[in-house]
Order: C-alpha cells, then sequence, then structure tokens
C-alpha cells in the first residue's frame, strides 16, 4: 500500500504513524521500565500477604503516589538530560530509593552505622543524597544508557509478571492456609460438672491498675469499678502481669504458663518480636476450650501477634477489614511517612508520626458493639478480644467521639500533662464501652458467662520503646508493673481469688474451678525487658 | 514487628532471579 495511493492527507497520518510506531521500537523500554518499576513493590508486598488480609482496593493508594514519584522524577530526567532513558533511569532510581528507605531506616536501626551518620534523619538524607548524585551521573553521562534501560526493562516484566500473577491468583482463589496442631496436654475430664458457660477475655492493652491511676496520675477510677462490683465482679486490687510487654503477656497467659524457655530458645540477645508470636495464635486455652466444644471468637487487631487467628471459628471484624495491610506495609517499607511528616510541618497538623498504622476508631467502635451481639450458637463461646486501647494511638476524647489519632514520641517533658490527660481521656471512653459491653454480652447470655477483663500490662510513660531495666526509675517501673484487673467469675467466692493474682494464674484458676483442669496455681512472678532484647528476662517481682 | 513481613530476602530472590533472565535475554544468549 502506498501513500500515493491515499492522497496527501492520508500520506501525512501514516508516515505519522509509521513514525510513532519507530519511536515507539527505540523506546519502549524507556516508557515500559520506569511504569514496572513503580508497580513492583506494591505489587510484591500483595503478593507476599497471606490472602485473608488483601483486598484490590488497598492498593490504589501505594500505586498512586509510587506513580506520582517516579512519573515526577522520569519528567525531571527528561528535562534535565534531554532524553527518554535518561527520564527513564532517573524515575526508577527516584522510586527504588523512595520505596526502600523505610526498610533502611528499619534495618539500620539502633545499630553502630546508625548511631554513627547522626540516626534516623542522617540515615534518610545519606539514603536521599546518594539517591540524587546517582541521578546527577546518569543525567551527565554521554554513554548510550538504551542497552542498561531494555534490561531493566526486561527484568520489571519478569519482577511484575510474577507479582502481579500471585496477587491475582490470591485474589481469584483466596486459600485459608493451615495453622499447626496445637498439642493439648491438659488433664481434665471430658465432660465437666457445669453446663458450659461463655468465656470472655478481653485484654485491654496498657490498662494501668486503678491503684497506680491514683497514685501517679490523680485519676479516682472508683465509679468504673463500683459499676462492676455491682455486675458481680472481683477487682483484685493489686493485680501484676506477668510480662511487660503484650505479646509474651499474651503468649504467657494465653498458654497458661511462663515462658521460661525463651531466653535459651531464641538467645537473650535476640531483637525479633515476631517469632514469639505463634504462641499467641497457637495457644492452649483455645485448643483446650476448642476441644470442649467451643466456638473460638476472635477479635483481630492491627498488632501483628494478634493480627490474625488460623484457628478461629468466628473473627470481628475479618483480618483484612482492620487496617489495609498493603497500605501499611509498603508505608512502612517507603518515604511516604516521611513526606506525610513534612507536609504536616508545612500544613501546621500534628507532625508525631505513627509507628503503624492503627485500626481507626470506627472499626474498634464496631468491635465492641458486635461482641456484644454475637451470632447465636449451639455451642458454647470463647471470645478472645484484644483491643488496642487505651494504648496508643490516642483515638477518642472522654465521651468516646473520635479525636485526631495521637501517638506522641515521647510520655515525659514538656509534652507530659498533655499526654497524661489523652491516656485519661481514653481509659473513660474504655471503662464506658467496657460496662456497655458487659451489659450486652449479660443479656445475650442464657447462664451468666466467664467474663476476664484485664490489662496486659500498665503505662509507665516510658516513650515508645520500652527501655531496659536499668534505664528505668522505681516508680515508672511499678506503673509498667501494675495492670488493670476484673473479674466475672459466677459461683467462686470472692475469697479465693488472691488479690495480686497475675494473667497465668486467673487463667489456671478458671480452668481448675470451671472444667477441673489439672493446673494447679503457679508462684507469681513479673518478669522486665527491654523492647530491644524482648527475651533477657528480669525477675523484676 | 507489627507488620506481616514482606521478606527482604524473598523480594532479594525475585529482584536477582529476574535480573539473571533479563540479562539472558537482552544479550541473546538463549
Amino acid at each position: 500500500m502506498t501513500t500515493a495511493q491515499f492522497g496527501d492527507n492520508d500520506g501525512v497520518n501514516d508516515n505519522r504513524e509509521l513514525g510513532l510506531r519507530s519511536w515507539w521500537s527505540q523506546q519502549w523500554p524507556a516508557i515500559v521500565a520506569p511504569m514496572l518499576a513503580a508497580a513492583y513493590l506494591p505489587l510484591a508486598v500483595a503478593a507476599s500477604l497471606p490472602d485473608e488480609l488483601l483486598r484490590l482496593n488497598h492498593l490504589v493508594l501505594p500505586l498512586a503516589v509510587s506513580y506520582a514519584v517516579c512519573g515526577f522524577c522520569w519528567a525531571l530526567g527528561y528535562r534535565l538530560g534531554r532524553s527518554a532513558d535518561k527520564g527513564a533511569l532517573v524515575g526508577i532510581i527516584g522510586v527504588v530509593a523512595f520505596s526502600s528507605v523505610g526498610w533502611i531506616v528499619t534495618q539500620l536501626a539502633t545499630s553502630r552505622a546508625d548511631r554513627a551518620v547522626g540516626g534516623r534523619v542522617g540515615v534518610i538524607a545519606l539514603w536521599g543524597l546518594a539517591a540524587l548524585a546517582l541521578d546527577l551521573a546518569v543525567v551527565r553521562s554521554s554513554v548510550d544508557l538504551a542497552r542498561l534501560v531494555r534490561f531493566l526493562a526486561v527484568t520489571y516484566v519478569f519482577l511484575v509478571t510474577y507479582v502481579g500473577g500471585k496477587t491475582a491468583w490470591s485474589l481469584l482463589l483466596p486459600a485459608r492456609d493451615q495453622p499447626p496442631a496445637v498439642s493439648l496436654d491438659i488433664r481434665a475430664p471430658a465432660t465437666p460438672a457445669e453446663p458450659p458457660r461463655d468465656v470472655y477475655l478481653i485484654v485491654l492493652d496498657k490498662y494501668t491498675s486503678s491503684a497506680v491511676l491514683a497514685a501517679h496520675y490523680g485519676f479516682d477510677n472508683s465509679a468504673f469499678e463500683s459499676e462492676l462490683d455491682a455486675r458481680g465482679f472481683l477487682i483484685p486490687g493489686a493485680s501484676r502481669p506477668n510480662y511487660v510487654h503484650t505479646f509474651l503477656a499474651l503468649g504467657s497467659m494465653l498458654n497458661l504458663r511462663y515462658l521460661d524457655e525463651l531466653p535459651q530458645r531464641f538467645g537473650r540477645s535476640n531483637r525479633r518480636w515476631d517469632i514469639a508470636y505463634p504462641l499467641v495464635e497457637n495457644n492452649r486455652l483455645a485448643a483446650f476450650l476448642q476441644s470442649r466444644g467451643y466456638r473460638f471468637v476472635f477479635v483481630p487487631t492491627a498488632f501483628g501477634a494478634t493480627r490474625r487467628n488460623r484457628h478461629a471459628d468466628l473473627q470481628v471484624p475479618r483480618a483484612a477489614d482492620v487496617r489495609p495491610e498493603v497500605h501499611a506495609v509498603w508505608a512502612h517499607l517507603t518515604a511516604a511517612p516521611l513526606f506525610r511528616s513534612l507536609g504536616c510541618r508545612v500544613l501546621g497538623c500534628n507532625v508525631d508520626p505513627l509507628p503503624y498504622l492503627p485500626s481507626s476508631a470506627k472499626v474498634i467502635d464496631s468491635v465492641f458493639h458486635e461482641l456484644g451481639h454475637l451470632p447465636k450458637s449451639r455451642h458454647p463461646t470463647f471470645v478472645l478480644a484484644h483491643f488496642l486501647v487505651p494504648h496508643e494511638p490516642y483515638l477518642y476524647r472522654a465521651d468516646c467521639t473520635h479525636r485526631p489519632p495521637y501517638w506522641p514520641m515521647h510520655d515525659d517533658g514538656p509534652g507530659a500533662d498533655h499526654v497524661r490527660a489523652a491516656y485519661l481521656d481514653q481509659v473513660r471512653c474504655v471503662n464506658r464501652r467496657i460496662i456497655q459491653l458487659v451489659d450486652a454480652i449479660r443479656a445475650q447470655s442464657r447462664i451468666p458467662p466467664i467474663v476476664l477483663i484485664l490489662g496486659d500490662h500498665g503505662h509507665g510513660r516510658l516513650g515508645r520503646d520500652l527501655p531496659d531495666l536499668q534505664q528505668v526509675s522505681p516508680p515508672a517501673m511499678l506503673e509498667r508493673i501494675s495492670a488493670f484487673a476484673a473479674y466475672s467469675l459466677p459461683g467462686v467466692p470472692a475469697d479465693s481469688v488472691p488479690n495480686d493474682i497475675s494473667p497465668v494464674n486467673v487463667l489456671r484458676f478458671v480452668l481448675r474451678y470451671y472444667f477441673e483442669a489439672d493446673l494447679p496455681p503457679l508462684s507469681e512472678a513479673t518478669y522486665w525487658s527491654g523492647a530491644i532484647h524482648p527475651y533477657d528476662f528480669v525477675r523484676v517481682r | 514487628m507489627l507488620y506481616v513481613d514482606p521478606g527482604a530476602g524473598s523480594i532479594l530472590l525475585q529482584v536477582a532471579s529476574a535480573a539473571v533472565l533479563g540479562g539472558l535475554l537482552v544479550t541473546k544468549r538463549w
């Protein structure tokens, strides 16, 4: 076909088309490579998630921000270098640097390199400078970069095909992976004398004991305690946690024993928290109750140890609805929180970045409501609910209306009064919600249920990362190891629950009293460990 | 660890494998 056959006009179009085709055959890698590079990390994060935490719409924000960063860098590289290849390379360098800075900061945190460059800000600045230097080298380069860009384009085709395919597979054919079986080594009669009661274990993160709230905060919690007392609760005034970190406290109470083997098993200098998380998910308490015909209802949270429970018969809410996990992990790896806090400095909003993406107050509200209105079942019910309140971020005012999330970097210093007020407001709101929940639970129970409400540990006001014991003042230590507790144990005489009982022994008591389990009381003990070396236990009480 | 860990090792392995494949393809060694 020749242009003469179709006249001049068509010839121009054809030439244009030919020009476009030849341009595309030359330049496609410079367009395709950065486009795929921008998509890679969000898709890689999505592909790494368990199917039940994945939602397609959660990818929108990470992809949009990635494309914005990459597009901006591409345009800058193109303008300065006057070549599409240079634009592509600057775009890829930009998006890779943006996508990895959070990961680099986390890896170097508390290391010697981190201290040498002046901490987080130094690491970010150096990473940014390295990316800029590389960009400059690309822009000023006089070598032909087409081959390198073609190589990157082909490499990213492989990468994105793999992670995109895996993500699509997860979304189209979700498969719930099976948790390991839990060995049941608790001796108890198969059918106890009493009819089974529903069991509610409600863990309130960082709820300090009323005695310490009065002594350290000047806060009178007696109205709340009186309301619980009127509903038949026992309130051991000197209740203490077994461990000062949530995942250890939960791992211990849910397995009805101390975690004495962990320092040896993992090493005292081990820094990883997540290796102990299976103790929370695969716990003996839930396994025992399920073996006795209980329906296990679990409340997933934004905190890793209680993010989901694959043994649960019902999760309220569904784990994927707690927060957008792709978004949460992606934000943790990238410079997005940094840009957000810089933007906040300009706009004057709260500049303390949240250490992780929490679930919203709306989600917490709905959990409080739904636990009081669970679907009916012919089975007795065991509810394990770990609420991330009154722990930070502060999400509630005293009347339970929502406030902008606030998670201070420090609990002391000039902002100390503000922090204390925010914590007490959240405690007041939690008190209100708990009374509503207890009333709803009682209303939906045929026989009076067992309700255990307890703080996993107290506050301590020691900042975001719990220090080692040597760096903690005695009052702060006391505050951390004094936790609120209130137990509704139908039929149990008040004097059979010691005033300083800890969670491990309360749960052993419940199984002993109601299920005739062979679980004699253990001696009471409380262990301290800092956030950096969580298995370096020191007995403090 | 407050997140589901995407696994830096897994991402690095993916990148390394894809880079080898990409290199082989671009240099027409297969």
